[in-house]
């Protein structure tokens, strides 16, 4: 029942390009998780929001951009702050269940980094990432994730990361899809919230050309 | 004594037998290879029709949702490895450990670590969010746990910050966006309402792009 919005090529391109200086997670940022969380009295929960700047219609789009889409079970998560101390993600072991495009070992686990996660600094102050309008990844809960390739592209985390940090996780939970984007006008949300797993699957595999063998 | 040696094989065999193939939840041993295409799941719209053998997506769901790994060439569902639910994978994830798959081997430094214990809950935060038409009180705790070695040491530690939201079905958020920004009284910081510098939307003051905001 899924209805096609169709965006004129020249207009992704153009928000693509406006997006750009935006899309690097948390680089406009300019003092560490550490300073913020001593300047603000020793405890710091930042409600991280994700740039919105690039809102995908719909799956063909998003499985476009990314270079790896995979179905996977979240085992565990670790938090790690990036090297510049200034963002957190939250480094998620994923066994790799289906791969929808790109390559990945099947039946191996790879690293899936998200914007999330705690720390304690050895001075004692806290610091908590929280992303805001987006459902935390759980360990033992199956996701799809729509990913840039790590080896791909130069990067300052150690898992693959995410191709949009809002529409790029959903989960699949009693058969039917759960987008972690909880912003109910986004079109992502509005198309696939509540749909069947399968019908959602098959749609993402209708969006990536078949390999040749 | 013969005939117990033969009467308790057959009781195995029959037993197997009237049981069938094991379920998907069981562990299977490595490359055991399970056609679940024919196994029935919810039904879905007929959306595939590249995917033949497996046109409804209902044979990859039930694979995924057991824990398998699908082949959509193929239609075939494969539990891998010796740890099909992961748990073996994920303690030695969260201890630091090497993980050997072939294996299902942890190799974990000497200290033979505790489980991990909560040693501390810090608790800070508290913020509203508007979820599907209610309003959620929320207070977060920074919780560190810690595992010990045996003889006291820290092996390894982390913290997670901890939110727990409770509501009391006051209602909030109403229709959404389609207004666009006017006054109506019900929403709530944190959601898609008015930008920039809401009275109500602390955290929007720096960015505000499509009427969603950003910090700094």
């Amino acid at each position: 029942m899924s209805q096609k919005i169709k965006f004129p090529g020249f207009a992704v391109a153009l928000l693509l390009m406006i997006a750009s200086s935006f899309l690097a997670m948390g680089q406009q940022v300019k003092s560490t998780l550490n300073d913020r969380a001593k300047k603000a009295g020793g405890k710091l929960v930042w409600r991280y929001r994700a740039p919105r700047s690039v809102i995908y219609p719909n799956v063909e789009e998003l499985a476009k951009r990314s270079d790896l889409i995979l179905v996977g079970k979240a085992l565990a998560h670790r938090s790690n702050l990036r090297a510049d101390g200034k963002f957190m993600t939250n480094d998620f072991l994923v066994r790799v269940q289906g791969v929808l495009k790109g390559d990945a070992p099947v039946g191996e686990s790879t690293l899936i980094s998200i914007p999330g996660g705690a720390r304690k600094f050895a001075d004692g102050s806290f610091a908590a990432l929280l992303p805001a309008n987006f459902k935390a990844a759980e360990d033992g809960r199956v996701y799809v994730f729509f990913l840039e390739d790590k080896k791909k592209k130069a990067s300052p985390y150690l898992g693959h990361m995410l191709v949009s940090e809002t529409q790029g996780l959903f989960e699949i939970r009693d058969g039917k899809v759960e987008p972690a984007d909880s912003v109910d006008s986004d079109p992502v949300v509005q198309k696939y919230r509540g749909m069947g797993a399968a019908n959602f699957l098959a749609q993402i595999r209708l969006a990536v050309p078949k390999k040749k063998k | 004594m013969k005939r117990v040696f033969i009467l308790v094989p057959l009781i195995v065999l029959v037993i197997w037998l009237v049981n069938g193939a094991p379920t998907s939840r069981r562990s299977q041993p490595k490359d055991a290879v399970l056609p679940v295409a024919e196994t029935t799941a919810a039904a879905e719209p007929v959306s595939d029709p590249c995917n033949p053998c497996d046109p409804d997506g209902s044979g990859e769901l039930t694979c995924l949702i057991t824990g398998g790994v699908w082949n959509s060439d193929t239609c075939y569902c494969y539990y891998p490895s010796c740890d099909p639910s992961g748990l073996l994978e994920s303690q030695c994830f969260v201890t630091g450990g090497v993980w050997h798959p072939e294996s299902c081997y942890c190799e974990v430094p000497s200290c033979n670590p505790s489980a991990p214990v909560v040693t501390s809950r810090v608790p800070y935060g508290h913020w509203t969010e508007c979820h599907n038409g209610y309003l959620w009180e929320c207070d977060g705790s920074f919780v560190t746990y810690t595992m010990f070695c045996q003889n006291g040491s820290v092996f390894y530690q982390w913290t997670e910050y901890n939110p727990v939201c409770t509501n009391d079905y006051t209602t909030c958020g109403g229709g959404g966006g389609g207004g666009g920004g006017g006054g109506g009284g019900d929403c709530w910081y944190d959601l898609d309402c008015w930008c920039p510098n809401h009275g109500d939307d602390p955290d929007c003051e720096d960015y505000c792009w499509w009427n969603y905001c950003q910090l700094e």
